[in-house]
Formats: C-alpha cells, structure tokens, sequence
C-alpha cells in the first residue's frame, strides 16, 4: 500500500508527460489562435473607431410634457432596429466594422441637469426625427462635448484637490427578469401616479456648484432574438414547469402520489413579466455613474449610497436589481479582500474609469484587456453590462413628464420654433402670389 | 460590444471537418502502405500514429507559427497603448498649468511684508508707494517665475480669465498704479489703496507665491 501510491503516482505523470510531448503543437494551436484573433480586432477595430464622427445632442425639454415614458420605449424600439448585431467577416476583420453604440446621459454641473446623447455622426438624423415624432415639442441641438473639462486622471485630481466616485452598475439576477418599469408606477388614479425619473432629478440637483455627476448608459446592439436564445428559453421552461409538493401521500398497493403545487399569484405574475419582457427589443446596457467633488465636500454616503443607489427604486426582490461592480468601482472597500495596496488600486481605477467615462466604454475582449492593464488592476470584462428591454431604459432615460418638477433644476423650451406650415404659396402662380402683396 | 457569433460558427465547422478529412486521408494513405506487411488492426493502429506524428503535427506547427507571427506582428503596431495604466500619470492640458505654481518664494513674502508695513502707516504718500512697490514685485515674481515678455502687460498674457480667477482684479490695481505714475496730482484714497493692495494679494496667492 505504501509503495503503490507513489508508483501509480509516478505511472500517471509519465503517461502525462508523454501525451504532453507528443500533443503539445496541437493545444498551443488553441491560445495562440484565440490571442491573435482578439488582438487582431482590437487593432482593427481601434483603427476604425479613431474614424468614427461622434456627436453630442443635447434634448431641451419644454415646459410640460404630457406622454408617458412610453413614447420614450418607442424610440428606443426604432434606435434598436438601426443595426444588425453581425457583420460578415470582411467588414469585421479587414475593416474592423462595429457599430457605434449610442450614449444616453443624464448630467448635472453643479445642479444644473442636462439630458443628453452621444451618437456617431450618420445616427444624429435618425435620432432626431424619432424624437421629433414622439416629443413634438422638444428641442434638439448640438453641442461640443463637454468631457474634456473634466479631470483626465489621477494626477489631474490631485492637482484640482477633487475626489471621484466612478462605478458601473448591472442587473444581479439574469436578464430575463427585468427591474420594475413605468408600467408598474401607471395607474389611472391621478394621485398615484409617479414618475420615478424625479429621484433622479432631486438627486442630480441637490448638489453644490462645483461638482458634478453624469450617468451614462451605452446601448450596444445585440441580436432581436436575444429572449429566445437556448440559455434563457432553458430558465423560463425551468419556471413553467409544474412543481409537485415534497409530501407522498400513500395510495395503496405501495404506491405513493405527490400532490401538485398550484402557482401562487406572485409566481404567474413573474411569469406573465418574464415572457413579455423577453419579447421585447433589448440593448447590451452598461450603466456607469460618475460623481466628482471637490476633496474636502466629498462623502462617501453621498456618493455611495445616494447617488448610486438611485437605480434601485426599481428593484424588485424577487425580479430583478442594479448593483455596482466590485471588478470596476473606484469604491473599494478596506473590509473585502483582497485588502492589498487598496490606495494605489482606488488611484489606478479612477484613471481606468475617468478614461472609460470620456470615451464611453463599452468594453474590450479578454486579450485587450489583458495588454491594457497593470499589475494591479486587471479589467476583464469591464465594465459589466447587463440586457435590458426598452422598456427597462426607457425608464431609466426619457424627458421629464409633467409629474416632474423641473422648473428649479433644468433649463427649458420656453417657445416652440417650427418650421413655416406646409402649403404656403411660394412656389405658386404669379396672379396667386400678387394677391398676397396688397 | 456587440456579438459576433453566427458567420465565425460556419468558419469553424468547415476548418474542423478538414482537419478530420486531412487526418482521416493522410492515415489511410499509411494504412495502404502497412497493411501488407501487418495485421489489420496493428496498420490501422500504426497508420493513426504516423498520420497524428508527421501530417498533423507539421500542419499544426505551421498554424501556431503563422498566428504566433500575426500575434507578433499586431502587437508591434499596437506598441504605443500596450499597459497605459500609470500611478502617477501625466497630468493633462488644463491641469499642468496649475501644477507649475506649486514652488513657493520665500523673497515675494518677505517684500510683500514690507510692502503692507508701509501701507500700514496710512499716508497718502506711503499708500502711493505701496501699491507701485507691490506692482513692481508682482513683476518681478513673474520675471522670476519665467514669463516671457517686454512689459508687465506682455507678462500678463500667458494668463486668462478661465483659468486664473484673480486676474480681472490683478488688471483693475495695475489701473490705479499706471493713474499713480502717470497721471500727475493723482491721490489714491485709502479705500482704493486697500482695494488695489488685495487684488495683488490675491494674485499672488493664487499663482502659489506665499
């Protein structure tokens, strides 16, 4: 016994090396594959964002909107059917083809709020004739990006004596339960209705003149048919199916009967939800919060817990919530490990996310990553991005509604301008035109 | 970033199955060579051997060498933004200016409390002196600092409002001086004297000189 462990032992290392020996060419052929492939389109496709004409607009909200955030799923569903989710293998490898994801923002200068989007240049007009249909009245201009104003990286924060406060939330459970949206805050009641978009408001507005917050959500593109892929079709079977109670119940002859469970309201609910949000279009969302403050204002609660826990007015215990993502934020904490050159990590990962904030990141692959970090931030797979519906950003993103008191925080659209009403005789006959002379 | 699957699936088949098909010819190639000379089951054993040792391995190491030179090759045109993560990166453009202010100069406080203990006594004389002696050592603290220019004015154009807060005041105390040096009969009140004497406090204070 004492000597045929070690021998087997011996045996099975042999045989190892020997398979190792003589197959080695062959599973190198997997990393090497995989690594020049993911560098590849990193370069390539790095090579064709630099080509990319990014514009900024800005939605000036008027007085009173009276539409429900539905009109804001509306648009989002028309943006969503802008691209295809994949392109064919020339564009992809020789042209590095993405497709330039759009950017909403909500951003406060010092209690000033500004709705804004960022959009590669050839969108902007499809963008605004959406807008244009739903929200008549809303203004829509261009304007210069304001994210070189802010602090670059760590260095520049020292400088400024300011803190930052970055971090990037996702959903927690799987997508296919998706948060509450506007439709659980209609009611035909007037005095319950809500519009939860006000905490965002009252929050980006309470604070002092020189901070800032800016909440950004990238909407990548993914495929139409995202609810019916085999992953999530395999969860929602696992809810349809009939559960049996764990009691048997003895019915003679040695044969036993489990009782079936009735689904409770609750649990119909969550599937009625389930299903109808995985009709829907959906986005590859990544939501990232950004708060800066000079250093002797700044608090953490603040930070932490008020501005980024704004999302989880939304959550539902048993659906769905946003948190951040330990992997990213600048938020870390000296009570979870690793506790490990915790300043030197915070100041790498301000610089990460300052950057990622400026040119809104959506994230690189494994590789990229790998050949973009030091050794005490390795950003694999960051930032997290969750699925969401329409529905769910429309929530999160759509012009105030009259339930809203913008009054004190934004600037609006006092006036409406248009353009000249259709049908004015300027192309008409001459004996037409004199008569509008005299 | 979006997905990408659905085009690079079929690739993968059609790549996989050839290799198969590769595998599977070159061995019964060997095969029809072995098996006069063996049993049946020994050639098609040896056969596989041979087929996975010489076709298989040097079509393979062909592929590693020629992804391993696309890696090679990437990574060198990619050289600039390999690792850009720093601790202490270089501050950016509109930071670096107010990182150049940081040194202090003990000579401008030293002055600057000569210039207040003159100012001090209140004679419309000495508040004259004052606001040119503290004029003249702004000057100097930017001669010192290194701005280039001829006059007070050109040295004062490597600033601008945005970025410097005190700079409207430092021009409105520069006013008063060249009305003191200029204009003859000119008496500055005390109010104005401490007016003019702040605004260049603050300057100074600003630019990190005390």
């Amino acid at each position: 016994m004492s000597t045929l462990f070690p021998e087997l032992l011996s045996q099975f290392f042999q045989i190892a090396q020997n398979v190792l020996v003589n197959t080695w060419w062959f599973w190198i052929f997997f990393p090497i594959f995989f690594g020049a492939r993911g560098v590849w389109l990193w370069w390539r496709i790095g090579m064709n964002y630099g080509k990319i004409k990014w514009k900024l607009i800005e939605l000036r909200v008027p007085r009173e909107i009276l539409k429900s955030p539905r009109a804001m799923d509306q648009i989002l569903q028309a943006l969503s059917q802008l691209q295809r989710a994949t392109h064919p293998i020339k564009k992809k490898y020789l042209l590095g083809t993405i497709n330039p994801w759009i950017t909403l923002e909500m951003v406060s200068f010092g209690g000033d709020v500004h709705f804004y989007i960022r959009s590669a240049d050839y969108q902007v007009g499809i963008i605004k004739s959406s807008f244009f249909s739903y929200y008549p009245d809303v203004e829509i201009v261009e304007v210069s990006d304001y994210v070189d104003q802010l602090p670059q990286n760590a260095t520049d924060m020292k400088i400024g004596k300011m803190e930052v406060r970055c971090s990037d939330l996702a959903l927690k459970n799987s997508p296919i339960y998706q948060p509450r949206t506007y439709k659980d805050f209609e009611t035909p009641d007037e005095a319950q209705q809500f519009d939860p978009i006000s905490v965002f408001m009252e929050t980006l507005a309470s604070i002092e003149k020189d901070q800032f917050i800016g909440i950004q959500y990238n909407l990548s593109h993914i495929s139409q048919n995202w609810g019916r892929s085999e992953k999530f079709q395999k969860e929602i079977k696992a809810l349809r199916e009939t559960k049996y109670s764990d009691k048997e119940i003895a019915i003679g002859e040695g044969n036993t009967f489990s009782p079936m469970l009735m689904r409770s309201p609750r649990e119909t609910d969550i599937l009625k939800k389930v299903e109808e949000s995985c009709s829907q279009s959906a986005f590859d969302v990544g939501i990232r919060v950004l708060f800066i403050t000079p250093k002797i204002k700044y608090n953490d609660e603040f930070a932490s817990k008020k501005v980024e826990r704004i999302f989880n007015q939304y959550a539902s215990a048993d659906l769905n919530y946003f948190d951040n993502s330990y992997r990213s934020t600048t938020g870390l904490s000296p009570h979870r490990s690793p506790v490990f050159k915790i300043r030197e990590r915070r100041h790498l990962r301000k610089t990460y996310q300052l950057q990622a904030y400026k040119y809104r990141d959506t994230g690189t692959s494994t590789i990229a990553a790998l050949l973009q970090s030091h050794w005490l931030f390795w950003p694999f797979r960051v930032p997290e991005t969750s699925i969401l519906t329409t529905e769910t950003i429309a929530t999160l993103f759509h012009p105030p509604t009259n339930l809203v008191l913008t009054a004190p925080h934004t600037q609006r659209v006092e006036s409406r301008k248009m353009a000249a009403p259709a049908g004015l005789p300027i192309y008409a006959e001459e004996s037409q035109l004199s008569r509008f002379d005299s | 970033m979006a997905n990408y699957e659905g085009y690079e699936k079929g690739i993968a088949y059609t790549f996989w199955l050839g290799v198969i098909a590769y595998f599977g010819s070159s061995a019964y190639r060997y095969y029809e060579q072995l098996k006069s000379s063996n049993e049946t089951m020994t050639a098609v054993k040896e056969a596989a051997i041979l087929a996975w040792n010489l076709p298989m391995k040097n079509l393979f190491l062909g592929l590693d060498v020629f992804f391993g030179l696309i890696f090679l090759y990437v990574l060198y045109q990619k050289r600039d933004s390999l690792f850009p993560l720093r601790l202490n990166p270089e501050p950016s453009e509109r930071f670096r200016n107010k990182s150049q202010a940081t040194p202090q100069d003990p000579v401008v406080l030293k002055h600057w409390v000569s210039v207040i203990r003159r100012a001090n006594t209140g004679t419309p004389e000495n508040l004259r002196l004052a606001i040119l002696e503290a004029d003249s050592l702004v000057d100097t603290f930017l001669k010192r600092r290194g701005y280039a220019g001829d006059t007070f004015a050109d040295r004062l154009k490597h600033f601008s409002p945005e970025t410097t807060r005190t700079l409207d005041g430092l021009w409105s105390a520069h006013k008063i001086r060249n009305h003191i040096a200029h204009t003859p009969g000119f008496i500055v009140s005390a109010k104005e004297a401490e007016i003019a004497l702040t605004n260049y406090k603050n300057f100074l204070k600003e630019l990190g000189a005390f």
